[in-house]
């Protein structure tokens, strides 16, 4: 069901702002149908989870297209004009260098990259984001973007559990668990559910969920008897915690007030758009922040 | 210089001098006695780093032919690991694998006489390999002490420890738990925080307890739930905070020791204990750990009260877990 501003409200009853295509359709059925609940704020709250899950899957389907490389994080390697490459295998973004920018150069000169598949899912989020949030806001929430599998996630809110229900632009692991140990990149495979029965994974390619299992076979130890398998919990940004730098926000929000409270509690009335292009002063520098 | 000094030599010029000079001396004293330098490297004294650090030389002056059998096969691997291809056919895949018990020590030398050592990253690559082999095929349970120090070690030089906690966690082993809950004790935060990461999947651990709350809070949670742990198979690749091993809340609820890998309650269950999990199976998750939690500490302060408690039919059992709970 789902639920906007707390009324329940059918997929008819809303308006033509949402995406449309079979994709997004599928997305807001599965949330109507579902036993469980699906808060939203606003109907544009709704409508940006389906833009960066569809945007979600239109990255996967660039990263494929990128020729960008499969490689463990021994031999991982970048575009050096705009990543640092440290001994750990990981990608982190040279001083001065805007995050969209860097980000954008991995599909468009995928060639110059190897990574793992857990950064690839990382990537993925990154240039979704990108692709709903203001360019500015992105550069500012990840000004310090480093790249390294699914540890740095902070300012994506990953949200990482079994769901109620599986939804287009979720990402999924395929364990491997009799892998090769002399190969333990391929120990399993994270895979973009790109909403038509079949998954994105970096260097196995889009196939069914059979067709991911079938290449991780070919990666098992000699005598293993464990086939490889989808597991249950499924990986997310946080959507709501995005929201609130979007576009569509802004607009949700316009001219609304946001008072901001100092240590001393002394309050401070400020525009949105005075917000968003001080929100780093603010964050550091006010205990409280209040939309009102 | 009689054999030991010349060990001795070896040795200690590389951890004293460098690498750089270990390789020159190498060279100077095969040049004076080749066979007789080489077969110094074959002494159960020499450490894998070192063997590893001559390996173009012994391979470019065709001086392996002098190497004792373990340091043939450590070279093997070595190789076997670094080649850039591996095809996934088995019948390539294990071409130096073949002799299981052979294999097993010369790996477990090459990792723990090897694994302080921070030569390059291939090295570390080696030594990645080595432990997961150990882990996964040989189920090597000593080393995990080691594995676990070597994670901590990576975590603060910055380098990849990405693999080491998959062998580390593929050992399915979950006293490996233990050895990574010691490190809420270090005096350098890096440890402290690399340690939370790795058991934050435990109830009430994070960031925001000091270490020694996060210790004892671990303490408790392993000690309750040991017997009903099973591995799930959550890795560094699934997630960053992976759930690597999960609570059998039915085993704990019933008193009975779970299936390590799948788990499934260990033994056959009577009538009774079938009638009471297909109950318990419809209640909620958090009145499942609730029933199960209650059940654990019961059985622990007072057994012959627990015996009593687990005859009762299943509702009165709930009521009374409520009722004692506070829930």
């Amino acid at each position: 069901m789902i639920n906007i501003a707390g009324r329940p409200v059918s997929p008819e009853s809303l308006s033509n702002g949402l995406p449309g295509g079979p994709i997004a359709n599928k997305i807001i059925a599965i949330m109507a149908n579902s036993r469980a609940v699906y808060y939203f704020s606003s109907e544009s709250e709704l409508e940006f989870e389906v833009r960066m899950r569809l945007a979600i899957i239109d990255s996967a389907k660039a990263l494929f297209q990128s020729r960008a490389q499969f490689a463990d994080f021994y031999t991982s390697r970048c575009n050096p004009a705009y990543w640092d490459l440290t001994e750990n295998g990981g990608f982190r973004l040279k001083p001065g260098v805007p995050a969209s920018v860097a980000i954008n150069d991995i599909f468009v000169n995928g060639e110059m990259y190897a990574f793992e598949c857990a950064t690839a899912m990382i990537m993925i989020l990154y240039r979704a984001t990108l692709q709903v949030l203001p360019e500015q806001n992105f550069n500012r929430l990840f000004a310090n973007m480093f790249l390294w599998g699914w540890k740095y996630d902070k300012d994506l809110a990953i949200v990482h559990r079994i769901p109620e229900d599986y939804l287009p632009g979720d990402i999924r692991y395929f364990k491997n668990p009799d892998v090769n140990p002399m190969t333990p990149q391929w120990q399993g495979e994270n895979g973009v559910d790109m909403g038509d029965g079949t998954y994105f994974g970096h260097g196995i390619g889009i196939k069914t969920p059979e067709g991911i299992i079938e290449s991780l076979k070919q990666r098992m130890k000699p005598g293993a008897t464990r086939m490889p398998y989808l597991m249950a919990p499924a990986t997310r940004p946080g959507f709501k915690y995005l929201y609130r730098f979007s576009y569509a926000n802004r607009e949700a929000e316009s001219g609304t007030e946001i008072r901001v409270f100092n240590e001393e509690f002394v309050e401070q009335k400020v525009s949105l758009d005075e917000y968003f292009q001080q929100m780093d002063d603010y964050a550091t520098r006010y205990i409280t922040v209040r939309f009102g | 210089m009689g054999p030991s000094s010349s060990i001795q030599s070896f040795e200690e010029i590389r951890t004293k001098y460098g690498n750089e000079k270990l390789k020159k001396a190498f060279v100077k004293a095969v040049e004076r006695n080749e066979k007789q330098s080489v077969q110094l490297l074959n002494h159960s004294s020499i450490e894998f780093a070192t063997l590893y650090l001559l390996r173009d030389e012994l391979s470019s002056r065709s001086l392996i032919r002098y190497l004792n059998e373990r340091n043939k096969t450590a070279l093997s691997i070595v190789n076997d690991i670094l080649s850039e291809r591996r095809t996934p056919e088995p019948e390539t895949m294990y071409a130096i694998c073949d002799e299981p018990q052979h294999l097993h020590s010369i790996l477990s030398w090459m990792l723990l006489t090897g694994k302080n050592e921070n030569l390059s990253m291939d090295y570390r690559l080696v030594i990645d390999r080595c432990a997961s082999l150990l882990t996964t095929i040989y189920r090597e349970q000593t080393i995990l002490e080691d594995v676990v120090d070597l994670m901590f070690v990576r975590n603060k030089n910055n380098h990849s420890y990405h693999y080491l906690t998959w062998s580390l966690f593929e050992a399915r082993e979950p006293s490996a738990m233990v050895y990574i809950a010691e490190y809420f004790r270090s005096a350098d935060s890096e440890d402290v925080d690399f340690c939370t990461q790795l058991l934050r999947f435990i109830p009430e651990i994070n960031e925001d307890n000091n270490s020694e709350a996060n210790h004892t809070l671990f303490l408790r949670w392993y000690e309750a739930n040991l017997p009903y742990l099973f591995y799930n198979g959550e890795s560094l690749d699934t997630a960053k905070h992976p759930v690597p091993y999960e609570v059998a809340l039915d085993a704990k609820y019933l008193g009975r020791p779970a299936n390590l890998n799948t788990g499934g309650i260990l033994g056959l269950l009577t009538d009774t204990e079938e009638q009471l999990l297909n109950a318990y199976y419809k209640i909620s998750n958090k009145e499942q750990i609730m029933l199960s939690t209650y059940s654990f500490r019961l059985r622990k302060h007072d057994l012959t009260r627990w015996q009593q408690w687990i005859q009762t039919p299943f509702h009165e059992q709930l009521a009374l877990a409520k009722e004692e709970t506070h829930d």
